[in-house]
């Protein structure tokens, strides 16, 4: 085998530093649950989030300017590792990665600090938990940095078994052992066609790795076109399930509703987070030369999940069902950003302006939505599942900050001004303009305007009713923590949004080279 | 040459034979064990073409693995020695024949047309070291990030499936 060289390989771990550690970590926190006594498995928890935390700054050593030592990586340019055999990379480091990595740590944190009580109410407080939560979150990590086919896939997988085990964690629920098994058959079968369309890209380019596939495309050597349109379509299909669009969604109210609250938050937040990733990775470094031909296809999806996620949100009755239909709706808004980079001709403003919003959107959501989700642990207790709408009734008399919280993230997904989320949909709405996609941003205001009736009827449930004879139990300090994070967030980012567009900038990468 | 030759014509038709033996008996668990059978034939051929990496794979995945799971279906679904009888049986056997027609023409007719791989294609192998040697230099090298992630997600499968399975508390 020419082409390998060990020293390469040794230089290029030093940007696999965090992955390293999130796999250490994982083991320490098996080891941690299988050791401590059952009363004390509530610190393998603690545990989980103080390595999460060094997880966080390990990753940011890279970013220039993070007072840490180590190779840094400048903005717009990439490391890459673990060459093959045409010295392309397998394994990149850049802005991109970076970012990502540290949305979907947040995202890990919030859900830890969750369900910290949430397993103690549940009984079913194991130290598995954590350390799934942390394996999902490695997963997640080489998916980001990925660059060719078996890295992006592995990484997916990895995430995904552990998501699937966290969502059926609940095992005396019905609900939960239910939604585990759906994702889990549906989530197999796409990983199906997922590889399939993998394996036809490679048969029609003869390279798995994306730079490969993208220098056979632009030089025209791609074997036969159908197979290679085919073998796209093929992984766009597996990755629309992923990210739950239109019509590749049946999965998401089922595993949303059933899955335990903080992981439901989890998977809604930081695993579609991976999701989109892996589609801008493979879209926008592998298939770049296809960009007129998807960019069509990504608008229908975009189109069809938007309306179609808003309208059922509509008919919901159980909150967490809703958010999850809300889910699919913003999957769509989301994709505006893609489509704007396909459809910019190589306009390199476009382009950026479309990257941009996509990550930043993502972080947007991420803290709205883990706090709406933290709403709904709050009020699980005892026997009342606090996952209806009429659970809410009376919030604001019983927990007057958490309603004015749940109000606040509420507003935020819809996008209304000095939330974060207003921030967010300026971004994506503009980016879909610019890149003359007007009649998608028109169909994206609208969506808005339905979301607005839907989320206004928790708010009403919460306001406009006198709250029931209870004695509210003070919240734990935990889950108050991670409410209090995703507010401040929230509302900062809707406010003096500078800062977090500077972070989601450092995610640009050459597009299209 | 003509040995090998004479290997594969015997290992094809034990391959065939036993093919025949599955579809044709009644009893599930028969079938099952003449699948093995085949299973092994291939892995054979494969050894006989210098694929022994392939050949090994076949016996530790389809006659270890696959068959296994194979069995316990047969075990936990049907009470062995029952099927279904009867008219659509017949349908079905027609059916299979024609299909079998079929893909035997497609498949005959790229052979031909493709013509035979050029003689010495094996001979290219073994003066590099032989298949296994190529497959392994590529997967503790070039791929060697990626078979060490595939460790992480056995082992994420591998706690996943005892945390759900494990008796309730």
């Amino acid at each position: 085998m020419q082409g390998f060289d060990a020293s390469v390989f040794l230089r290029s771990l030093v940007w696999l530093k965090p992955e390293l550690f999130l796999a250490l970590l994982g083991f320490v926190l098996l080891g941690l649950s299988a050791a401590l006594p059952e009363g004390k498995r509530r610190y393998v928890g603690l545990v989980a989030l103080i390595g999460l935390a060094i997880a966080a700054v390990v990753v940011s050593s890279y970013a220039p300017g993070f007072p840490l030592g180590g190779p840094k990586i400048a903005p717009g340019t990439a490391q890459g590792g673990f060459p093959d055999g045409a010295g392309h990379p397998g394994f990149l480091a850049d802005g991109f990665a970076i970012v990502l990595k540290l949305v979907f740590l947040l995202g890990a944190a919030l859900c830890v600090l969750m369900a910290v009580r949430f397993l103690d109410v549940e009984k079913a407080q194991r130290g598995e938990f954590y350390a799934m939560v942390v394996f999902a979150v490695l997963g997640m990590s080489i998916l980001a940095s990925g660059n060719d086919f078996v890295t992006l896939y592995l990484g997916l997988e990895t995430m995904a078994l552990a998501v699937y085990t966290l969502v059926g964690f609940l095992r005396a629920s019905r609900r939960s052992t239910e939604a585990a098994l759906k994702y889990f058959l549906l989530g197999a079968f796409a990983s199906g066609i997922l590889l399939y369309g993998m394996s036809l890209v490679y048969g029609a380019t003869g390279s798995y790795n994306l730079e490969g596939i993208a220098a056979a495309i632009a030089s025209g050597t791609a074997g036969p076109r159908p197979l290679l349109h085919v073998g796209a379509v093929l992984v766009l299909v597996g990755m629309a399930f992923k990210i739950a669009a239109v019509p590749f969604h049946m999965w998401a109210p089922d595993a949303y509703e059933g899955a335990p609250t903080p992981v439901t938050g989890f998977i809604s937040t930081a695993a579609k987070a991976a999701g989109f990733a892996m589609l801008l990775r493979i879209f926008f470094r592998g298939f770049w030369g296809l960009a007129a031909d998807w960019t069509l296809l990504l608008a229908v999806l975009s189109a069809a999940s938007m309306t179609f996620g808003n309208v059922v949100a509509v008919l919901q009755d159980n909150v967490k069902r809703m958010l999850a239909y809300s889910s699919i709706g913003h999957a769509g808004y989301m994709l505006l950003g893609l489509i704007a980079v396909g459809s910019s001709g190589g306009d390199p403003l476009t382009q950026r302006y479309g990257m941009t919003a996509v990550v930043l959107y993502l972080l947007v959501y991420t803290f709205a939505n883990m706090g709406a989700f933290g709403t709904i642990v709050l009020l699980r207790r005892g026997s009342v599942p606090g996952d209806r709408v009429e659970d809410f009734r009376g919030l604001a008399g019983t927990y007057p900050v958490a309603a004015a919280a749940m109000t606040v993230f509420l507003l935020s997904l819809a996008g209304i001004p000095s939330t974060a989320g207003f921030i967010g949909k300026w971004w994506l709405f503009g980016a879909a303009i610019k890149a003359d996609q007007a009649w998608l941003a028109v169909v994206a205001v609208l969506n808005s305007a339905i979301s607005l009736y839907y989320y206004a009827r928790i708010v009403a449930a919460m306001y406009m009713t006198a709250p029931e004879e209870t004695r509210p139990e003070p919240a734990p300090a935990g889950l108050r923590a991670a409410l209090a994070i995703s507010l401040v967030f929230t509302v900062w980012i809707g406010i003096y949004p500078q800062p977090f567009i500077r972070f989601a900038q450092y995610a640009l990468w050459p597009i299209g080279r | 040459m003509e040995a090998q030759f004479l290997m594969f014509l015997a290992l094809a038709a034990v391959a065939l034979a036993a093919s025949v033996m599955v579809i044709t008996r009644r009893n599930l668990v028969h079938s099952a064990l003449y699948l093995i059978v085949t299973f092994f034939a291939v892995a054979a051929i494969y050894v006989l073409l210098h694929a022994e990496f392939l050949g090994v794979v076949q016996l530790l995945v389809y006659a270890g693995g696959i068959m296994v799971l194979f069995l316990f279906v047969i075990l936990l679904v049907e009470r062995p020695g029952t099927g279904p009888a009867g008219k659509p049986m017949r349908w079905h056997a027609a059916a299979s024949g024609v299909l079998t027609l079929l893909v035997a023409a497609i498949l005959g007719a790229h052979f031909l047309r493709s013509g035979m791989a050029p003689p010495g294609g094996t001979a290219v192998l073994g003066a590099s070291g032989g298949n296994l040697e190529t497959v392994s230099l590529a997967l503790f090298r070039n791929y060697l990030l990626p078979f060490e992630v595939v460790s992480v997600l056995l082992l994420v499968a591998l706690v996943g499936a005892i945390v759900l399975a494990r008796p309730r508390a």
